[in-house]
């Protein structure tokens, strides 16, 4: 029992250098970069929810110059964005979710059809896609 | 004498007289051997009497802005950045509110328990934590996994926590920042290669750190950038205060941490 208790405390003092340095880099996760694909079984997180600015830009662009070369104002073309995937990882809601409260201990955003369940990785939060509960 | 040069003087002369009053030597279980030439004194002695000046500020605050290397998918490093305020009653108080590129959180801890709401979400999470800011520390480093840079500057024992296990420590030197004169340090431990920029001779403080991962993939960087120190903060007790937001739900901690990576594949699968 004695010898025990000894072992408990010396491991434990032995332990304590291990906490005791400059703090660690945390969760290694990946964001998504073009069509590149991240390790296999990596947090990948996809920070282009939406049209964002790059659709916008985009449409802008196209819209511009369809007007130009045809001399009309032209609407630019709708930006179509594609339903994201089961586990995709996405920083922020789409916008426009109804929260589904008490589901699994935590709650759930149904954005238009598309089910989010919000995740830590270390301190920030993402939204994680799930399949309808 | 020019104003560098004396004010060099000025703070190397501090921190050494500063030194005897602070050096740990019942720290017996750190493998460090200060005494090898690895470890220059001024540099080791800055850290302890920046590490006595927080621990003698029982209110205090600054504010700091981390930014953070991540990978991309297709290898490059992509740089985020995080803004925290931080506000600290020793022993059992802390607030921390960041707003960053990727989470906006407040995180409260008011001596029993440590609350975590992000800004964006109605929702709040509460976890039990112990009765001190270093227990509370060790519970969001251990439990959270919450790994921020700033978690050895707010315990009561920051020298400790940033010496043991030191490969090196030594004096660059020092710069001019505006008026200032900053005091450039370098460390290395088995991890982790990293700097630290103190002001002083009167209040010895970080004002800038930079981390190199150097055995994580890709040696990613973290920089920190300290600013807005104060430490006599008149802080009201309602900043420790988490009070639930009309609407917000609480959802377990449990329920919210990411879960585990599907098995790696063998031969023929992605790295």
């Amino acid at each position: 029992m004695k010898t025990k208790l000894i072992a408990i405390v010396l491991s434990a003092a032995l332990a304590l250098p291990l906490l005791a340095r400059v703090e660690g880099y945390g969760p290694r996760r990946f964001t998504q970069v073009g069509h590149a694909r991240g390790p296999h079984g990596a947090v990948v997180i996809n920070r282009r929810v939406g049209p964002g600015w790059g659709g916008a830009l985009a449409a802008g662009i196209l819209g511009a110059a369809a007007g130009f070369a045809i001399g009309n104002a032209v609407a630019p073309p709708p930006v179509v964005v594609a339903a994201p995937m089961v586990g995709t990882m996405v920083p922020v809601l789409p916008g426009a979710c109804v929260t589904v409260p008490s589901y699994n201990g935590s709650v759930v955003y149904n954005c238009g059809g598309i089910y989010y369940q919000p995740v830590y990785q270390g301190a920030s939060l993402m939204y994680e896609v799930i399949p309808a509960p | 004498m020019p104003r560098s040069v004396s004010s060099h003087i000025a703070l190397s002369a501090a921190l050494l007289l500063a030194g005897p009053l602070l050096l740990p030597a019942q720290n017996t279980p750190v493998k460090t051997n200060v005494n090898s030439t690895n470890f220059d004194p001024v540099a080791m002695h800055a850290l302890k009497s920046m590490s006595a000046q927080l621990q003698r500020a029982t209110s205090f605050s600054f504010k700091a802005r981390i930014m953070r290397e991540e990978p991309g998918t297709n290898g490059q490093m992509l740089d985020f950045f995080h803004d925290v305020t931080v506000q600290v009653q020793r022993p059992d108080k802390m607030r921390l509110q960041v707003i960053s590129d990727t989470s906006d959180l407040t995180l409260w801890y008011d001596g029993k328990n440590v609350m975590v709401m992000p800004i964006s979400a109605r929702i709040y999470t509460i976890l039990p934590s112990a009765a001190t800011l270093d227990g509370a520390i060790e519970m969001m480093r251990d439990k959270m996994d919450v790994h921020t840079p700033l978690l050895p500057f707010l315990s009561s024992d920051a020298d400790q926590r940033l010496s043991d296990g030191l490969e090196s420590a030594n004096e660059i030197g020092f710069i001019n920042v505006g008026n200032e004169q900053w005091l450039h340090l370098a460390f290395t431990e088995a991890d982790a290669n990293w700097q630290l920029w103190l002001t002083g001779p009167h209040q010895v403080l970080p004002r800038r750190m930079s981390i190199i991962y150097k055995n994580v993939e890709g040696q990613p960087r973290v920089n920190v950038e300290f600013t807005d120190w104060n430490l006599n903060a008149e802080i009201p007790n309602s900043a420790f205060t988490f009070v639930k937001p009309e609407g917000a739900s609480e959802v377990s901690w449990n329920a919210l941490r990411p879960k585990p990576a599907p098995a790696q594949k063998k031969a023929g699968g992605e790295r």
